[in-house]
């Protein structure tokens, strides 16, 4: 007996089921394609169009690009200005991220789990809010309510007596950066919280009541079931919020524009100002060297995505083996 | 009912909120603030201007540039032409800086850009020539060449007016005017304790005891903001004698020189009255329209600024008291201050225009000696032509007396330096292949002033080592590209600081 004679006999779909079946692709194919050609048009075309511009040496206004192979990934290699940008902007990743993510799971963990009702309802709203504004209208607002000179802050802490003169948040090179920091952590606040909220409604009710009877405590449910269950969860939203952290531009353009003396700089505020703002007079702008500027943080953000989804998952499966 | 009317009322509503967004906006030419439609019509009120051209091809005429000031000029004198010629639609749109740099490529790129626009701020005159953006005046303004010699001899300048022997644009405006000026309230020095109007501040060290007094009375003394504190300090640098220019090249040499004794001498002043805490606070993000509309209210007791000011506080503090005075010089002593007379507000005419005709009837008008008389009159003198019969001409009566003051100090002070790009035609290939320098003086001075420079004359060395370095290679690339240019073109040796730069001095130069 051959295998060929043990094997099940095939069995063929009705015709008038794969007529259907095309019959659906037919319309998903072409309810896809007004997406597909919008995200080809926005999406995909200005990021082909970064790599080929990121190649040559252009102005952006003339015609004439001339073609430099690597050459502006080379200097760009070599520039302290690129590479102090980008050490800052890991300090929004490297810094903001846990301080954003851990911020937002512990008033999570409290709206969820000790205010309730209405209450908890007053406060999601509260830090969604500043989600909701545009992050250059929050920044000029910011800037009246910083300003050292009669900004509302610099009045309460000088009339309480907390300063002896006026705290320059935005134009003190040592706290521009931090200030920049913590207001992009608070105005990005409830998106974080929102991501918590709606994971700790995935763990299941049962659970807690089950430790409650064996007498676990707050502290003990909440490492042995909250956390645990969480860590999935955790991979997401620590991307999610790492990728906001690396797109500041506007809040930081609107606050400081990078300075004083670029100490709030950006990558991204960099490659605004190499594209399209250059500090000196008659200076052309350099698009295609900001191109390759762009594309380059593109990549190392790609790959700080990459190693943030597999340390996580490290830790998950470590974890998991644990709980074993 | 013109277009322009309608527009007119519309603005007079969100006047408020433009003031707002021209503190959002990041303006490199300061002019001053916008303009009411009441207040259009009431400075154009008694003029009548003559329009010499057939504008019968024409269906419409738009106007686009950043507005400010020069809407006092150009708005009265487009309303007036779309009265004059019924059959064509006229619309002026004076709409800031951030609107001219995204609408004019925009328009460009589909074939509706306005018929007469402010080329945007990073687009250099020379690639909107080469791109074919801007055609020449030459051929479509009637009776061109008459019209060309109202100006003076160094009026029209290669590279910024006039590209391979063709007219493509034209000062509206004269450059000869303080950018920095002392600007002293009298609520502030009463409140220290200083009699008001005050007679003179014309030492460093007046300046100086002056904002500690204020300072001292609970009033910050001095008001100067990150956007242009390196201006403030190149032209302290200039009463104390140094002979950069605008851009910080000493024309003698040819070579930039912002770490000469003078310029350091300047940023030393400027440090010491940080260091007595006479500056606002936060100055260093503090913006020059913010700065603007809060100085009358109390902000600081003397602001180092440019002229734009007064207009705008007339409007919105009429009964703001200061004092104007020149920047003070170390000891007391004259000085003068090198500026590029290139001209400032220049209108290009869009190649794909199909309203040449009329455009070409408004800016003959506006490059008039008459035009220009009404534009000196119109803004009250804030505004001086580069035609200095339009300037003396002009009915006294029609000026702010403070204008008026403003223009005698320039007239005073300022001293055109010789330029490059009158010496050579081929200057534009120059100035296109000029990269730009990072950090630039602007960045420079931030730093020392932060103190994340620590040796400022070792950083300003630096600064000239690169500028030269990048002027250069702008050299080399301009001739490998066949421009007739050389780097000894830059140095004018036959200078005399103390006088105007004209044209029998480059004659000479060349003879």
């Amino acid at each position: 007996m051959t295998s060929t004679a043990l094997s099940p006999p095939r069995r063929r779909a009705p015709a008038r089921r794969v007529r259907a079946r095309r019959g659906d692709l037919f319309w998903i194919y072409l309810f896809i394609i007004p997406g597909m050609v919008l995200t080809a048009m926005f999406v995909f075309y200005p990021m082909g169009a970064s790599w080929y511009f990121s190649l040559t040496q252009w102005n952006g206004f003339s015609d004439a690009k001339s073609f430099v192979g690597l050459s502006n990934y080379r200097e760009l290699l070599g520039d302290g200005m690129f590479w102090g940008s980008f050490g800052r902007s890991m300090v929004f990743v490297l810094i903001g991220v846990p301080l954003r993510v851990a911020l937002a799971l512990i008033l999570a963990i409290v709206l969820n789990n000790i205010i309730r009702g209405r209450l908890s309802t007053f406060f999601r709203t509260v830090f969604f809010l500043p989600v909701m504004a545009a992050a250059s209208v929050i920044g000029v607002v910011l800037t009246f309510v910083l300003s050292p000179s009669n900004g509302p802050i610099a009045f309460f802490l000088e009339t309480t007596g907390l300063t002896d003169a006026p705290v320059e948040f935005l134009s003190d090179p040592h706290l521009a950066l931090w200030s920049a920091l913590l207001l992009h952590t608070w105005k990005n606040f409830g998106m974080t919280l929102i991501y918590w909220l709606a994971a700790l409604q995935t763990v299941p009710s049962e659970y807690y009541e089950a430790a409650e009877v064996d007498g676990a405590g707050a502290v003990q449910q909440l490492i042995k079931i909250t956390l645990p269950i969480l860590i999935p969860f955790a991979v997401i939203i620590v991307i999610l919020t790492a990728n906001e952290n690396l797109h500041a531009f506007a809040l930081i353009q609107a606050l400081t524009g990078g300075g004083p003396y670029y100490s709030s700089e950006v990558v991204e505020v960099y490659i605004f100002r190499t594209a399209f703002a250059p500090d000196a007079a008659g200076g052309v702008p350099r698009l295609g060297y900001a191109s390759a500027a762009g594309c380059f943080f593109g990549l190392a953000t790609l790959l700080i995505a990459l190693l943030q989804a597999w340390a996580l998952k490290l830790v998950a499966d470590q974890r998991a083996r644990l709980d074993r | 009912m013109t277009v322009s009317t309608l527009r007119f009322r519309r603005r007079s509503l969100i006047g408020g909120a433009a003031a707002l967004a021209a503190g959002l906006s990041a303006c490199s030419v300061e002019t001053g603030s916008g303009t009411g439609a009441e207040e259009v019509a009431a400075a154009s009120e008694g003029f009548s201007f003559d329009f010499d051209a057939d504008a019968s091809q024409a269906t419409a005429l738009s106007w686009m540039d950043s507005g400010d000031l020069k809407a006092l000029f150009i708005d009265p004198v487009i309303t007036s032409f779309g009265e004059q010629f019924p059959e064509v639609q006229v619309q002026y749109d004076g709409s800031g800086w951030d609107q001219v740099n995204q609408v004019v490529p925009l328009g460009i790129r589909n074939g509706s850009a306005p018929d007469v626009f402010a080329l945007p701020q990073n687009v250099p005159a020379e690639s909107a020539i080469s791109e074919g953006w801007v055609q020449p005046l030459d051929d479509v303004i009637p009776d061109f060449a008459e019209w060309r010699a109202g100006f003076p001899d160094t009026a029209l300048i290669n590279g910024v007016h006039v590209f391979d022997g063709k007219v493509y644009s034209w000062p509206m405006n004269s450059t000869r005017r303080l950018d920095i000026t002392q600007y002293i309230s009298h609520e502030a020095a009463d409140a220290a304790g200083v009699s008001t109007p005050i007679e003179s501040v014309s030492t460093w060290d007046d300046l100086r005891s002056l904002a500690k007094e204020i300072t001292a009375a609970g009033t910050p003394g001095i008001l100067s903001t990150s956007d242009h504190l390196d201006v403030v300090i190149a032209n302290l640098a200039n009463t104390a004698g140094w002979l950069g220019n605008s851009e910080g090249m000493n024309m003698q040499t040819g070579k930039y020189e912002y770490s000469a004794q003078e310029f350091l001498e300047a940023l030393d002043f400027v440090r010491s009255m940080i260091d007595d805490g006479s500056f606002v606070p936060g100055y260093l993000t503090l913006k020059d329209a913010d700065a603007r509309a809060q100085f009358p209210s109390g902000l600081a007791g003397i602001s180092l600024n440019g002229p734009w000011d007064i207009s705008q506080w007339a409007k919105d503090y009429p009964d703001f008291e200061y004092t104007i005075l020149p920047l003070p010089s170390p000891d007391g002593s004259d000085y003068t201050i090198p500026f590029r007379e290139t001209g400032a507000n220049m209108p290009w005419l869009y190649a794909d225009s199909t309203n040449v005709d009329a455009a070409a009837a408004v800016i003959k008008f506006m490059g008039s000696l008459e035009g220009q008389r009404a534009m000196v009159e119109l803004t009250e003198g804030f505004f001086l032509s580069t035609i200095e019969e339009a300037n003396s001409s002009a009915d006294t009566s029609a000026l702010n007396p403070r204008a008026k003051l403003v223009a005698d100090l320039a007239a005073t002070f300022m001293r055109a330096c010789p330029q490059f790009e009158i010496r050579s035609e081929h200057a534009g290939a120059v100035r296109l292949n000029l990269q730009a320098t990072d950090p630039g003086i602007a960045g420079t001075i931030e730093g020392i002033l932060t103190g994340q420079i620590s040796d400022p004359e070792a950083a300003l060395s630096d600064l000239d080592a690169r500028l030269d370095e990048a002027m250069e290679k702008a050299f080399d690339a301009a001739q490998a590209e066949g421009a007739e240019v050389d780097i000894s073109q830059l140095q004018f040796p036959n200078w005399d600081p103390s006088r105007d730069y004209t044209a029998q001095d480059y004659d000479e130069l060349e003879a």
